[in-house]
């Protein structure tokens, strides 16, 4: 059995730093994909090229031992109409197979410690085009355990 | 209305998102004749607030399928994709008691997409029951 929660994270400053904590179900067995998703967004000014622009750096651990298990870097995208986005965009048949600003990790990671501690740097410094802030959201897949 | 096709039953739920930054529920029954529930797909007729801003949690016989947070955009697809491939496929889930929960959530953080009153229409796909034959 198979179990998708959301952890949501609100940058509001720039270069800010946050730690935070996931709490997993008692229940969980292995965690079997990790991704990552922010809706932070660039001005696109026309006729410039469109470079990929970081948006920050997240990392996992295991709460008890400290053992890395996710690292990424995650990039802004530049604000396109939605129907040109979605366009060119995914087809939603199986979770975290998606692409364009959404990376996956294939894992099969056991859970020992329920809880997953986070840490997240913000790197967009003055470029980001939204001023009341933007969120990350880490998307977790979990195997359950048999009932 | 539900619509029946090739035994696949079609149906559309609509939900008024009336306020900036509030969460907005809605419970719907799908059709009687519905056997199993094949999958999902989120749309609206403003798809860039919803792509950008929205996100919700889906229940369905009391079980919770997408968590709360879970982005729109991920249940969204658009004109290139085709049609037969349009929609998050679930497997074949017992419909139980037919209730589908939907709580969608306009994220607030409006400076992508400003805020404007919209419909987000979430879509049930489902197997039509089939007669045994005498």
């Amino acid at each position: 059995m198979e179990k998708i929660i959301v952890h949501k994270i609100t940058i509001t400053k720039s270069l800010e730093k946050i730690l935070f904590q996931i709490r997993l179900p008692d229940n969980a067995e292995h965690i079997t994909g990790i991704a990552t998703s922010c809706d932070v967004h660039f001005i696109n000014i026309y006729g410039l090229p469109k470079i990929q622009r970081e948006a920050g750096i997240i990392r996992l651990f295991v709460s008890d031992t400290g053992e890395k298990i996710f690292a990424q870097q995650l990039h802004a995208s530049y604000r396109i109409e939605s129907w040109e986005k979605i366009g060119e965009y995914h087809l939603p048949i199986k979770p975290f197979s998606w692409k364009a600003n959404f990376s996956l990790l294939n894992t099969y990671q056991p859970v020992r410690n329920t809880v997953i501690d986070g840490f997240y740097q913000d790197r967009t410094g003055n470029h980001v085009e939204s001023e009341s802030g933007y969120n990350v959201r880490i998307y977790l897949r979990l195997k359950m355990m048999e009932p | 209305m539900a619509h029946k096709q090739n035994k696949i039953i079609k149906e559309v739920f609509t939900l008024e998102i009336t306020s900036e930054g509030e969460a907005h529920k809605g419970t719907f029954e799908v059709d009687k004749n519905a056997d199993k529930i094949l999958g999902v797909a989120i749309s609206s007729d403003r798809d860039d607030i919803a792509y950008y801003r929205g996100s919700q949690m889906i229940k369905i016989n009391d079980e919770e399928f997408f968590p709360e947070n879970y982005e729109s955009k991920h249940l969204m697809s658009g004109l290139n994709v085709p049609p037969n491939l349009r929609y998050y496929r679930l497997g074949r889930i017992d419909p139980g008691n037919r209730k589908v929960e939907i709580v969608y959530t306009d994220s607030g953080l409006g400076d992508i997409v400003a805020f404007a009153n919209h419909r987000i229409f979430l879509y049930v796909y489902s197997s039509l029951i089939v007669e045994p034959k005498e």
